[in-house]
């Protein structure tokens, strides 16, 4: 009888101690796709009930080192705070979509930085390369990913 | 199989970025050059066809007579005529429903519905039009059949693109002189990038075939706009159209791509415009730029007056019919009910591509063979895009005139309905 008393508590015990460690670490999501007239999913990472995944493209779900969470969670924070370059239709440009909670964000970056000349030669530049804080972020996640 | 192998660009920065090799390494070896980003599943079927792909093929996308015979065989176009005419007589609005008429593309259906009726075709659509792929380079391509324009081609093909804009303008702007001023000045490039200096390094040129865009300069300036520098002129922008040609001498940029993204210079260009009168409606306008740059989804009443504003000018009321048609279209995108319904849609998306095409439909001639059937009947839907037969369906509904002229291009009996 004292034994199953015991198993019990000890088995409740061990749950909210689960419970508590998953809510300690939040459960987010970090998407990146292309925006060019269509959402395409390039990579992913999330921590879902604790449990940090990643994804390339559209691939199953894998589970991923902790670390990788907090790493990616580390960089979001320097990438929030970079600028959106302005929405083309079709133009490449890729979005960071960050997600946790209440709080979330997206972020448009160029894909590509496009010299194009009209018949007279001139020459015009758009497009660009994304910002230091984006790029490490998309960089980290998509390597991440590929590890996998 | 179509050849729709979307796959990540590896020239994005200059150390190649791990998702972009993470999806070369996923890519097939008959990746065609950048997909329109308007998928016009149809015209793109001709050089798809003979390739493999991952990606499932909508099995009734390819019509079986593309490109040699008649487009519309007889029977075919006397349905298509009943039913044109049944748009004449009817007297309400579209709703998007099955108590609509009967489009006329579904002469060219299976069954008489189009594929996107079905989820799982759905799905296969939904991320269409996205430019990402595996860049080639220009030493890639050449051995693929294809060339690029010499200098002289060059200047006689942007020539001719720009007389499509200049051929375009009066019906974007009406007869505003700032819009049809901004027209004019609009950019018609080619792209110009690595496989020009060396034909080994991935070519950003083959990132999409045709685009338009705003440069880096009137980016910064559209931006300062938005934070107390309000716009002394309308920033044109640009279209920015690929330098290669298929192994027939075809240019890869379709036409019905370059008059869509026509119509997307059109729609900023007619919004810019607005906000230098200044008053409420560049309020309006200023809020929906902002609002589409930010790549918000949410449709908002800011962005239903300011694109009413676009079409109202050119062709009187009958265009503002069209826009509002078009405004519902795109809400009922979300409307698991609807004919137009599509997951994951984001409405403001659908109404910026829905008044391009609007606008690059009412501007196709002839009608047939350019638009319809093939390129309107199998204009694909995606989360961003609409399907161009409903906005085709929005034309034909509330502009007399686009009625008219499908009408007497298909000689269908009584065609000055």
């Amino acid at each position: 009888m004292n034994f199953k008393i015991v198993s019990l508590l000890a088995l409740t015990l061990c749950l909210c101690s689960r419970a508590f460690a998953a809510g300690q670490k939040s459960d987010f999501d970090i998407k990146v796709a292309t925006r060019a007239g269509g959402d395409e999913e390039l990579a992913s990472i999330r921590r879902l009930n604790g449990t940090c995944s990643v994804r390339s493209g559209l691939e199953t779900w894998k589970k991923a080192d902790a670390k990788a969470c907090e790493r990616a969670l580390a960089l979001s924070g320097a990438a929030s705070k970079a600028a959106t370059v302005p929405m083309m239709p079709h133009a490449p440009q890729m979005e960071v979509a960050f997600k946790l909670g209440t709080e979330s964000w997206k972020k448009l970056a160029p894909l590509a930085l496009v010299k194009s000349c009209d018949r007279n030669d001139v020459c015009t530049e758009s497009g660009g390369t994304p910002t230091k804080a984006v790029k490490e972020l998309v960089d980290f996640i998509s390597e991440t990913a590929l590890k996998k | 199989m179509l050849a729709v192998v979307f796959v990540v660009s590896g020239f994005i920065w200059a150390e190649r970025p791990a998702y972009a090799a993470a999806t070369t390494a996923s890519a097939r070896s008959s990746e065609r050059i950048g997909e329109d980003v308007v998928f016009l599943a149809s015209e793109s079927a001709r050089a798809l066809a003979p390739q493999s792909s991952r990606c499932a093929e909508p099995e009734n996308l390819i019509p079986k007579a593309f490109g040699k015979d008649d487009p519309l065989p007889g029977t075919q176009k006397v349905m298509a005529c009943l039913y044109l005419d049944q748009f004449a007589a009817s007297s309400k609005p579209l709703t998007f429903t099955s108590s609509d008429p009967q489009n006329p593309c579904s002469v060219k259906w299976k069954n008489g519905v189009p594929l996107w009726a079905d989820p799982a075709q759905r799905k296969i659509m939904a991320a269409h039009g996205t430019a990402k792929k595996v860049l080639k380079s220009r030493k890639q391509m050449f051995a693929e059949g294809y060339k690029v324009r010499t200098a002289e081609q060059r200047r006689s093909y942007l020539a001719g693109i720009e007389q499509i804009r200049d051929q375009m303008a009066p019906s974007c702007c009406g007869e505003d002189r700032a819009c049809l001023g901004a027209m004019k000045q609009l950019r018609i490039a080619q792209c110009s990038a690595e496989g020009d200096r060396d034909p080994n390094k991935p070519d950003s040129c083959t990132y999409a075939n045709g685009y338009f865009d705003l440069s880096a300069e009137e980016k910064a300036t559209f931006r300062d706009s938005l934070v107390g520098n309000p716009l002394k002129a309308i920033l044109p922008g640009g279209i920015v159209l690929s330098p290669y040609l298929d192994r027939n001498g075809n240019a890869v940029a379709l036409e019905a791509t370059i008059r869509h993204e026509l119509g997307h210079a059109c729609t900023s260009i007619r919004r810019q415009a607005t906000i230098l009168k200044g008053g409420l409606n560049a309020f309006r306008s200023s809020e929906s730029l902002d609002a589409q740059i930010n790549g918000a989804c949410d449709l908002g009443d800011t962005n239903k007056v300011a694109y009413a504003d676009i079409l109202s000018a050119s062709s009187g009321a009958s265009a503002a019919r069209v826009f509002d048609c078009v405004r519902v279209l795109s809400e009922k995108s979300s409307d698991s009910k609807s004919t137009a319904f599509f997951e994951e849609s984001c409405e403001a998306s659908k109404l910026e591509e829905g008044m391009a095409e609007a606008i690059a439909l009412s501007e196709t001639e002839p009608l047939v063979p350019k638009g319809f059937p093939d390129r309107i009947c199998y204009g694909l839907p995606s989360t961003r895009h609409m399907a161009s037969a409903d906005v085709f369906a929005c034309l034909i509904r509330n502009n007399p005139k686009f009625r008219a002229r499908l009408s007497a291009e298909l000689s269908c009996e009584g065609s000055a309905r």
